[in-house]
């Protein structure tokens, strides 16, 4: 069987992108291992947490692509953490079996169409509902709030979501983000859905924007979902890519699922 | 005189300098709103900021005040009750207008056009506050400067463990063991949650000690914490940062919980402690505490 190095994966996708590679991605870097690394398979993830990288590991996967943060930071900056007792854990298991980790983040979101925004339409059940293609905004059947998030939760098997605004709001035009990038509730929209969004104090607080529009008896929604929940949907469609320029080694999504449970 | 504007009030008063010191006269012992902020400028024990959110964010600061209600974000369901109550001043910890910026009179957002029709929703909440003479202060920056921090003191009272407080950090608390999700369950109704809550961690950790986060909480406030306590109940953090952090530590092998309310329920009991507090400063009216509420609910 051929072999092949991370580094030459990289090259493939930096090849297959459709736009220019960001090479001065401060997100898009090795979190573990490097270039030179044999790899034996590619484990796709929304997120590198240690159970991601042990089930990897599990199934002989040491090329590990993660769209999200392996050191539980945006630039996975590790100064601060040699002392901390998770990190020495994890990365020694990483060191110890070979594990190379990359991150996959702002040259996806470059893409066009984004793998996110196309996989979560997809798998909510709205991409036939979507205004214009790739516009991230959709005139569904008009529904109320509750019944659309009901429905969303079920599509995307997600528990731990959480909802403001009126359950009974009749709802039609909607617009989706991924991760924590939530669009605004304000303006020609009824339903906004995210991943993760700051709950107030930032540059739009769309949840006091929903409460407000409930008592004003205004018809807003806002559906978080989760951030992994949000992206994982599209980590199906990068691993799809990926097998169709890597045929040396198996390339496998590994699920992540929610980090959460609700109570 | 109802149909007249202020200048012209003042005009027929003969003069600006007159306008102010009648109301003065007329109201009696009434305090305004900015003497009341005076008043806690002069009192809240730090120093006072150049740059702070603390300002006021709507209404007349020269207003006489006839009641203050004090809560987590003035939401208009916390307008309405409190115009109702017959309070005029509300004092917030959280914008009213939607943004850290809290300008009343945003400019269109981006993809919107200059001429974009007002918000119905912003022009609604203006609109009620002017109606109903309102006056809307932000209390954020210095009311959490204060020490012990008032916003882990008031979760831990509202939780009931006062007296379970390991001496020299008022964030730790030690408690008979419980399982993890008991201790979620507990949390959940001692705040009045309705679907915000959300755990990481084994629902049957046996949980003994306790750190307190409210509010939003960086990395950092996590790293520091976790190796120091079985769980964590804190407001909001990033999904990404702590919540991964959590779930590695879990991973690892150690039996560790994280708990998070959500932001607003997290600093609901310390601005209660904030009601208490005004109530000593401002002898003159009545001042009450209004819940926000869990913001969130979840389908069934």
């Amino acid at each position: 069987m051929a072999t092949i190095s991370a580094g030459e994966i990289l090259d493939r996708m930096k090849k297959n992108l459709g736009v220019p590679w960001q090479e001065n991605s401060a997100r898009d870097t090795y979190k573990s291992g490097g270039p030179s690394t044999e790899v034996t398979g590619i484990a796709t993830t929304v997120m590198s947490t240690f159970d991601q990288v042990q089930r990897a590991h599990a199934q002989g996967l040491n090329f590990i692509l993660t769209h999200e943060t392996t050191y539980w930071n945006d630039r996975d900056i590790v100064t601060d953490l040699a002392n901390d007792p998770t990190y020495r854990i994890k990365s020694e298991f990483c060191a110890k079996n070979n594990i190379v980790i990359h991150r996959f983040h702002d040259n996806l979101h470059a893409m066009r169409p984004d793998f996110n925004f196309q996989a979560l339409a997809r798998d909510s059940g709205w991409s036939k509902y979507e205004v214009a293609p790739n516009s991230r905004r959709f005139t569904l059947p008009e529904t109320t709030l509750g019944a659309l998030a009901a429905d969303v939760a079920k599509r995307l098997g997600i528990k731990a979501l959480r909802i403001v605004g009126d359950p009974n709001a009749r709802v039609s035009k909607a617009q989706i983000g991924v991760g924590y990038g939530m669009p605004r509730a304000a303006g020609d929209v009824d339903v906004i859905m995210s991943g993760e969004a700051q709950e107030t104090d930032g540059a739009i607080d769309n949840t006091e924007y929903v409460l407000d529009a409930a008592t004003l008896g205004i018809a807003k929604g806002q559906i978080i979902l989760g951030h992994c929940a949000s992206e994982e949907p599209g980590m199906e469609d990068c691993t799809e890519w990926l097998k169709t320029f890597v045929t040396e080694v198996p390339v496998r999504l590994v699920r992540a699922g929610e980090p959460y449970w609700p109570m | 005189m109802g149909h007249l504007s202020r200048r012209q009030f003042a005009a027929a008063a003969g003069g600006g300098a007159l306008a102010a010191p009648f109301v003065i006269a007329q109201q009696g012992k009434a305090v305004t709103a900015a003497e009341i902020v005076e008043r806690i400028r002069g009192n809240v024990g730090v120093a006072w900021k150049n740059e702070t959110v603390d300002t006021f964010k709507a209404g007349e600061p020269g207003t006489a005040v006839k009641g203050i209600t004090v809560a987590s974000m003035a939401t208009m369901d916390v307008l309405k009750k409190s115009a109702a109550a017959g309070a005029n001043f509300i004092i917030t910890a959280e914008p009213t207008f939607f943004g850290k910026a809290d300008n009343p009179n945003p400019p269109p957002g981006r993809g919107q056009p200059a001429n974009a029709p007002p918000d119905p929703v912003l022009t609604a909440k203006r609109d009620f506050i002017q109606k109903n003479g309102l006056v809307v202060w932000r209390f954020s920056d210095h009311w959490r400067m204060r020490k012990p921090d008032p916003l882990i003191q008031g979760l831990s009272e509202a939780m009931g463990w006062t007296k379970s407080q390991v001496s020299g950090d008022p964030s730790h608390f030690v408690l008979p063991a419980m399982k993890l999700d008991a201790l979620a369950g507990t949390v959940k109704s001692k705040l009045g949650m309705r679907g915000g809550m959300r755990v990481v961690g084994d629902p049957a950790a046996e949980i003994r000690t306790i750190g307190l986060l409210p509010g939003t909480t960086p990395l950092a406030a996590a790293l520091k914490m976790l190796p120091n306590v079985d769980a964590i109940i804190a407001g909001e953090v990033r999904e990404w940062e702590s919540v991964e952090y959590a779930q590695d530590t879990v991973t690892a092998g150690m039996k560790k919980g994280l708990i998070l309310t959500g932001r607003v329920i997290s600093e609901e009991p310390g601005r209660k402690l904030c009601a208490s507090w005004l109530k000593t400063l401002v002898p003159e009216t009545r001042v009450e505490w209004i819940a926000t509420g869990d913001p969130y609910w979840r389908p069934v």
